[in-house]
C-alpha cells in the first residue's frame, strides 16, 4: 500500500483563514450515516452464467476473511479486533464496528463450488460464483415398438 | 477545488469515524472500502477538514445488482477541528481502505 502524508504534506491542500471557528470536535456536515447494525456490508450480482459477491471489509486483510461455499450457498466469516493500545477510554468517539462476524448467503441459483474464486485488495473482497449448468431439455423421439417374431 | 456539484451527482455515503486520543495528537481512522490514495482527496480550508473518497473498483461487466446493501457511491464527511489542534502538520495514510489521519495538538 502507497503511503501518503506522514512527512510529505501532498494529500491536505490548507488555506490559513480566520482559524477562529472553535467548535467541538468533531461536527458532522453532512451526509448519510451508515447502517452499522450489519458488518460487513455486501453487494450481491448477477450475471447470466455466475453470481458476484462484493464485500465491504476495510482494515482487514485476505488471511483475516474465511470463506466457505456449498452448492447453493456462501458463508464468509473473520474478526475485526481494535489493537491493544486503542482501549475505549483514549477513544473520543466510536464508531466502526469492530468483533467477530459472520454471514451466510442463500443463492438463488446451484453453483459449481470447484469454481468459486475470491479476490481482496483495498478493503474489497469480491468473490465469483459460476452458476451450475442448467439442465437442458432434451427432445426424446419415440420409436415403434418393434414387433418380434412370437410376440404377437 | 472541492466541488459539491460533483459529489451531488453519486450518492454519498458517511463514512464511520473513530477518533483515538493520544499524548501528543488525534487520530483519526476512517472506514472507507475500496478507497486508495489515488481516489482519495483531503482538504482543509480554516479549521474545516473536508474528508472525500471515491471507491476505486467497478462492478463485473454483464453483472446486475440483485442484492444491495451499499449503493456505489463516494464517501463524504467534514469535522471542525477545535483550537487544540495543529493543522500545520496534519498527515495522513490508506491502508486496506482505512483512512487513517494524524492531526498533532497544539502544545501548551
Amino acid at each position: 500500500m502507497r503511503r501518503i502524508g506522514l512527512g510529505n504534506r501532498l494529500p491536505i491542500e490548507w488555506q490559513d483563514e480566520s482559524a477562529a471557528e472553535t467548535k467541538k470536535l468533531p461536527e458532522e456536515a453532512k451526509g448519510e450515516q451508515r447502517l452499522s447494525s450489519q458488518f460487513p456490508l455486501l453487494n450481491l450480482l448477477e450475471s447470466e452464467d455466475a453470481f458476484a459477491v462484493i464485500v465491504e471489509l476495510p482494515g482487514m486483510k485476505k488471511g483475516d476473511v474465511d470463506l466457505l461455499v456449498t452448492e447453493d450457498s456462501l458463508t464468509i466469516s473473520g474478526a475485526r479486533l481494535r489493537a491493544a493500545h486503542e482501549s475505549e477510554e483514549s477513544c473520543r468517539r466510536l464508531e466502526r464496528w469492530h468483533g467477530h462476524w459472520s454471514r451466510q448467503l442463500y443463492l438463488p441459483a446451484r453453483i459449481v463450488s470447484d469454481g468459486v474464486h475470491a479476490e481482496m485488495g483495498n478493503g474489497i473482497l469480491t468473490i465469483h460464483l459460476p452458476k451450475a449448468r442448467r439442465s437442458k431439455a432434451r427432445r426424446v423421439v419415440v420409436a415403434d415398438l418393434e414387433e418380434e417374431a412370437g410376440y404377437v | 477545488m472541492y466541488d459539491l456539484a460533483v459529489l451531488r451527482a453519486r450518492a454519498i455515503h458517511s463514512p464511520a469515524l473513530d477518533i483515538l486520543e493520544e499524548k501528543d495528537a488525534l487520530v483519526l481512522r476512517v472506514d472507507m472500502p475500496g478507497v486508495t490514495a489515488e481516489t482519495l482527496h483531503l482538504s482543509l480550508k480554516g479549521q474545516v477538514l473536508r474528508i472525500h473518497g471515491r471507491p476505486n473498483y467497478r462492478a463485473p461487466r454483464g453483472f446486475r445488482p440483485i442484492h444491495e446493501e451499499s449503493p456505489p457511491g463516494d464517501f463524504y464527511r467534514a469535522l471542525i477541528l477545535t483550537a487544540e489542534c495543529r493543522t500545520d502538520d496534519i498527515a495522513a495514510s490508506v491502508d486496506d481502505g482505512v483512512l487513517t489521519i494524524r492531526i498533532p495538538k497544539v502544545v501548551v
